[in-house]
């Protein structure tokens, strides 16, 4: 590090940040590349989260001067890249889990009916079933209380 | 009983700390008998491990946003909501003041005090040109979207809940980089590094470099997939 003069660190810095510079304007250029439909929509996004990751590198390697320690360093400065193990072990959980995560715990006004009698909760809950985008309204609790009052009426529950 | 341990515990730190202020400075503390880490100070690989642990931090961030997204059905597409142009404008910012930071190292190291408070000082204003300009825009989703924690107007709240924690979190590395930035400033204006040793620099714009490479992948994951 020491032998580096001032006019040779500050060229590489200036070269780095070009890169960085190109790299960004090619990612956000890429983003506007039409990729709804599915080929498309895969290779977009890897290629940016790959473009991404290069600029972390760079960032680590010559800013975070990487490039002038020792192979210890190196390792330490790397090891939170063992999240991968986990990231991997999500990717391939993947298929297993339901479509929505609400779906292992459905709103409850929505599964449990209620008795024709409270029809005004009923309706409420009704309603909120086809709007996927707020299950865990609160909506869905005043639902919740009348069945769970239900046996102490009916007492027919167990 | 304990009476000896603590005394010369005692005076040893007693030693150390009266050597650092009055002994003639011999460039940064190394660890003993580690030729593994070579010239890495003892604040050097100090802020890396801590910047481990911020990193995993972050990227559990990240895996939960990547798992609560994938498994929310009809998750808008950040493009339609977050701007685009703005947040390019904000990683700009922030990889411009990454350069201006070792810029700032190596006038530093080259002895030069006028040029790395300059630099310093383009670092510090780019940090809060930052805040200032993420402000705007949590201000902006706010009017436009409904954007809070919990709500949000354009599609599930947890697209409002996912963006606020992991922006607000690197947000406020942002603040504290910027406050640190200053306090090294402040020694800098002092001549603390006119020898030409420039180690708490150096392990500030390891702090600071971090911030830049988490927003790189922030704005890769939040805004523009």
């Amino acid at each position: 590090m020491a032998a580096l003069t001032y006019d040779e660190k500050i060229k590489t810095y200036i070269k780095v940040a070009i890169i960085l510079a190109v790299i960004t304007v090619v990612e956000v250029g890429l983003t506007f590349v039409p990729h709804a439909e599915q080929p498309m929509k895969t290779i977009i996004t890897m290629a940016i989260v790959a473009l991404s990751c290069s600029k972390a590198f760079f960032v680590a390697y010559y800013y975070m001067h990487l490039n002038h320690e020792k192979p210890w360093t190196i390792w330490v400065a790397a090891s939170p890249l063992c999240i991968l193990i986990y990231v991997g072990a999500l990717i391939a959980d993947t298929p297993s889990r339901p479509i929505s995560i609400y779906e292992a715990e459905p709103a409850r006004g929505v599964v449990y009916p209620t008795t024709s009698g409270q029809g005004d909760s009923n309706e409420h809950a009704e309603a909120h079933a086809g709007m996927s985008s707020e299950k865990e309204d609160t909506h869905g609790a005043p639902a919740q209380e009348e069945v769970l009052a239900e046996p102490e009426e009916g007492g027919e529950w167990e | 009983m304990n009476g000896h341990f603590r005394s010369s515990l005692w005076g040893q730190m007693a030693t150390t700390t009266h050597d650092e202020h009055h002994g003639d400075y011999a460039g940064p503390k190394k660890p003993r008998n580690v030729d593994e880490f070579g010239t890495a100070s003892h604040g050097k690989i100090g802020m890396w491990l801590y910047i481990v642990t911020d990193a995993m931090m972050f990227a559990g961030f990240l895996l939960g946003y990547a798992l609560i997204r994938a498994r929310t059905p009809d998750w808008p597409h950040p493009a339609s909501i977050l701007g685009i142009g703005l947040s390019t404008a904000m990683t700009t910012l922030l990889i411009v003041s990454s350069v201006t930071m070792v810029i700032a190292q190596a006038k530093g190291e080259a002895k030069d005090r006028a040029g790395m408070l300059k630099y310093l000082g383009f670092t510090i204003f780019g940090g809060i040109l930052f805040l200032g300009l993420q402000a705007y825009e949590y201000n902006h989703l706010a009017d436009a979207f409904g954007m809070t924690l919990s709500n949000f107007t354009g599609g599930h709240p947890l697209f409002a809940s996912t963006f606020f924690v992991v922006t607000g979190f690197h947000g406020l590395h942002v603040l504290s980089g910027v406050i640190y930035l200053i306090v090294i400033a402040g020694r800098a204006a002092a001549g603390k590094y006119d020898s030409g040793d420039c180690n708490e620099v150096e392990v500030c714009g390891l702090f600071w470099h971090f911030v830049d490479l988490v927003w790189i992948l922030v704005f890769t994951f939040m805004y523009l997939i």
